[in-house]
């Protein structure tokens, strides 16, 4: 896949380029079907870590050549809901959006799901 | 946080924590700089810092205490025993990535279920990863009246398909603790199956 046009110059600024992928992995999150909302946990929570700015809820590494995230989430489910059905989407959309901004290849996607709501429980 | 990162602050923590434990030492007179500190200018430069009045002191011992819990707190944070991922049941790996869920969620799901059923008055689990299989330990509350056995079997049965089913693996036990709830607020008796 072809990074966008405006996607920050990973090896020159591997930090930015952290940061702008962890952006848009948030923000696909938050599109995603059956997400409440991230798992923003100033303490020990899972953040991108820029110079002078950070990204909570998720982690971009880079393993082998390849880009791997960690999204943490709460999701809102109907109850007795198969979560790893309720988890696809989200992975495919955070795929597909960081897909879009790094011309490396994305490897793994995890998602954690820190916590959940249910629909019937209303918001 | 990555792993680097988290070494980074360990590190930096217990520097700041040792430095701290040093300035009080040396401002309550248990430590003399000279005999911690290798150069003769350092030690009298430091030694020209400490405060010398009593309210001076007591204010850079008590900053320093502040400075010092936070570290702990910071410290226990990144060392506590159970990590993140460990708090966590992985629900499916596969090339494409893990997912797992809390502890905390998936237990709630179990309670919530465990609280639908007919005379279930009150539930609380705690789910752990056996590995190949889940273990849930179910603790309800029965209502007065009903027969024990058959509602804490129904417990054991809906909770393990329900829990089987969210996870896509295999319950191997629901141990359900009961408490029979009475309407005079006495202690309830208990009943294990």
């Amino acid at each position: 896949m072809n990074a966008a046009p405006d996607a920050p110059d990973e090896a020159a600024d591997p930090l930015r380029a952290d940061i702008a992928i962890a952006r848009a992995a948030v923000s696909a999150t938050r599109a995603a079907p059956g997400v409440e909302r991230l798992a923003t946990s100033v303490l020990g929570g899972a953040a991108t870590y820029g110079r002078g700015e950070v990204v909570r809820g998720v982690t971009v590494r880079h393993e082998r050549g390849a880009v791997h995230l960690e999204v943490h989430v709460t999701m809102r489910i109907a109850d007795a809901h198969d979560l790893r059905a309720a988890a696809e989407p989200v992975r495919a959309s955070v795929r597909h959006a960081v897909e879009q901004l790094t011309a490396r290849p994305v490897g793994r996607v995890d998602i954690a799901i820190d916590d959940v709501v249910f629909e019937s429980e209303g918001a | 946080m990555n792993t680097l990162n988290r070494i980074l602050v360990i590190i930096g923590d217990l520097i700041v924590l040792a430095a701290l434990v040093s300035f009080v030492l040396l401002i309550v007179g248990v430590l003399v700089p000279e005999t911690i500190l290798p150069s003769p200018q350092l030690a009298a430069s430091v030694r020209d810092r400490i405060p010398v009045t009593s309210p001076a002191r007591v204010a850079a011992v008590a900053a320093s205490a502040a400075v010092f819990f936070l570290g702990l707190v910071l410290l226990y944070y990144e060392l506590r025993p159970g990590t993140a991922a460990e708090r966590h049941v992985m629900v499916s790996d596969d090339a494409d990535g893990r997912v797992t869920v809390s502890m905390e969620g998936l237990s709630e799901l179990a309670s919530r279920e465990a609280r639908t059923l007919p005379g279930v008055r009150a539930a609380s689990s705690r789910i752990t990863d056996g590995g190949r299989a889940l273990h849930v330990a179910e603790r309800v509350t029965v209502a007065p009246g009903a027969n024990v056995p058959d509602v804490t079997r129904a417990v054991q049965a809906h909770v393990k398909e329900v829990v089987e089913h969210t996870m896509g693996r295999p319950v191997s036990e629901v141990r359900v603790h009961a408490d029979v709830a009475r309407p005079d607020q006495e202690r309830p008796r208990r009943q294990l199956r």
